[in-house]
């Protein structure tokens, strides 16, 4: 049987990080909570099999950021319902801010921005998270960034 | 970790971001985990089984080879011979025997789609368990013989027994004869007893249809299984019968003696209460057993390795028959009758004798 213990252990210490990893992707917390979900079920289905905490990241992130790509492409309307739900979701303005200029990046280029800059991936790591070359990361990541610099302006940039 | 990292830009985002405190969902996650993983394995097996399966069915059609259509096909069966095969009308059938025997099995049976006789040495053409001799064969022609194994003691170890309707692989190949017609053989064990030899010729220059007519003869022996034959005209059902209790030399024995009393007084009831359901009722099928003065009962044990018995009624019930010698007091073994009872739940059963 597998290790329980050791699982619930791994839940606790990365459920946050992925939940909000995953939020920053989609722009829905409910979905986001949702995809975290899925994606530790499918690592319990495998836990035993992936052996060592390391690989268990990886595949939780990997498995998420699928799933992610999975309910944005299936459902249209999710990024729209998305930047309805923002109000909810943040009562400060940065964070309203924040989550109109993600929604207005492409979905690759949020995933890259979100997993190298806010969860600080390398290129190499990102590209295997995403099933795509460095070179391609470091393109999404550079037109992220230039994008989320150009809506949220130096005001905020200097101001964070 | 990132060494080119944007930090303002991770700042940015860690700020709409940080303040998101999950739900724990840890039950739902380890209850959807387990199904998931239940469901992988499930998938696992149930496609391992699939797959070996149609590897195992691909195996055994291939292995048997098309379906050879034997309608219009003559059938060989001699007077009591036990077996059977059948064969393409135009081909030939050569008689050797009909009495020789091997197992309960009589005769023996050369067909050839070409024109050729089998003979021994001695240019005999009536020994089943001779030699042939092949010279002269037809490049194409292809023949089977099917004959008596005859009595092999102890030189050979025992093999399973062969299973029907045979394929042509499961002949053997030989080395051949020397500018001759390829050569194959199949020993047939029945009931734990090499009782008959297939041989198959096939000449160098056999066509593919006379071959293939072969692999459906082949295909088309067949050995009668059916109980009772030989010694017996019936056999006990096994349906309730129990293994050997503590006691069945002394029991099976006494058993004997009051089947052996009540026959010589002639008390059908008396009878009925210690023959087996199996037998036919009365007095008159026993009317083989010597009741004279003077007999005693002697405990032979099982009749597990009786040659009568596994032939004539199969090995499950030779290992659940208990045997009773009945000696009638002569010096002459001929005259002593053999008893074969079970173990009923209501007692010892006589069902045969010999």
């Amino acid at each position: 049987m597998p290790d329980a213990a050791a699982f619930e252990g791994f839940y606790r210490e990365h459920l946050a990080r992925i939940v909000r990893a995953c939020f920053l992707v989609t722009l829905d917390r409910q979905v986001a909570e949702d995809v975290a979900a899925e994606a530790f079920a499918r690592l319990w289905s495998r836990w035993g099999v992936i052996v060592s905490e390391d690989h268990a990241g990886g595949f939780v992130f990997k498995t998420a950021m699928r799933l992610c790509t999975r309910e944005l492409r299936g459902n249209r309307s999710g990024l729209a319902a998305a930047v309805g739900h923002r109000d909810q979701l943040d009562e400060a303005m940065v964070r309203r801010d924040v989550t109109d200029a993600l929604a207005r990046l492409p979905l690759r280029q949020r995933q890259a921005v979100v997993l190298g800059d806010w969860a600080g991936f390398g290129t190499r790591e990102v590209a295997r998270l995403l099933g795509t070359r460095e070179s391609t990361v470091r393109v999404h990541l550079a037109r992220g960034r230039a994008a989320l610099r150009a809506t949220l302006g130096e005001r905020q940039v200097d101001d964070g | 970790m990132n060494e080119e990292r944007d930090l303002v830009v991770a700042e940015l985002l860690d700020r709409a971001a940080r303040e998101l405190v999950p739900e724990d969902r840890l039950g739902s996650v380890l209850r959807y985990g387990s199904r998931r993983r239940w469901k992988a394995w499930t998938g696992v097996t149930l496609a391992l089984v699939l797959f070996l399966g149609a590897v195992g069915w691909a195996a055994l059609v291939v292995g048997r080879g098309p379906r050879m259509d034997r309608s219009g096909w003559q059938t060989y069966s001699g007077p009591r011979t036990g077996w059977s095969l059948e064969y393409p009308p135009e081909w030939r059938v050569q008689v050797i025997s009909e009495t020789c025997e091997t197992g309960g099995y009589r005769g023996a049976v050369a067909v050839t789609s070409v024109d050729f006789v089998f003979r021994n040495p001695d240019g005999r053409t009536d020994d089943c368990f001779g030699r042939w001799v092949l010279a002269g064969f037809p490049a194409d022609g292809v023949a089977v013989l099917v004959h008596p194994a005859g009595i092999r003691p102890g030189l050979f170890g025992r093999e399973p027994d062969t299973e029907f309707p045979l394929s042509f692989h499961d002949l053997t190949g030989t080395s051949g004869i020397r500018g001759g017609p390829r050569e194959y053989y199949l020993p047939i064990w029945i009931a734990g007893e090499e009782v008959y030899f297939l041989r198959a010729w096939i000449g160098t220059g056999a066509s593919e249809g006379d071959v293939a007519a072969l692999r459906g003869l082949v295909a088309s022996v067949t050995f009668d299984l059916r109980y009772p034959r030989g010694a017996f005209e019936w056999c006990p059902s096994l349906h309730d019968v129990s293994v050997f209790g503590p006691q069945p030399r002394r029991q099976a024995t006494a058993a004997a003696e009051e089947f052996v009393e009540a026959l010589r007084d002639g008390d059908e009831k008396r009878l009925a209460e210690v023959v087996d359901a199996s037998a036919p009722v009365g007095l008159s099928p026993w009317a083989g057993v010597s009741t004279t003065a003077g007999w005693k009962a002697r405990s032979r044990g099982p009749a597990s390795g009786d040659g009568l018995v596994v032939f004539g009624c199969g090995r499950a019930v030779a290992t659940s028959t208990w045997r009773v010698l009945l000696d009638d007091g002569t010096p002459s073994a001929s005259l002593d009758t053999t008893l074969y009872l079970v173990q009923r739940p209501e007692g010892w059963k006589v069902w045969g004798a010999y």
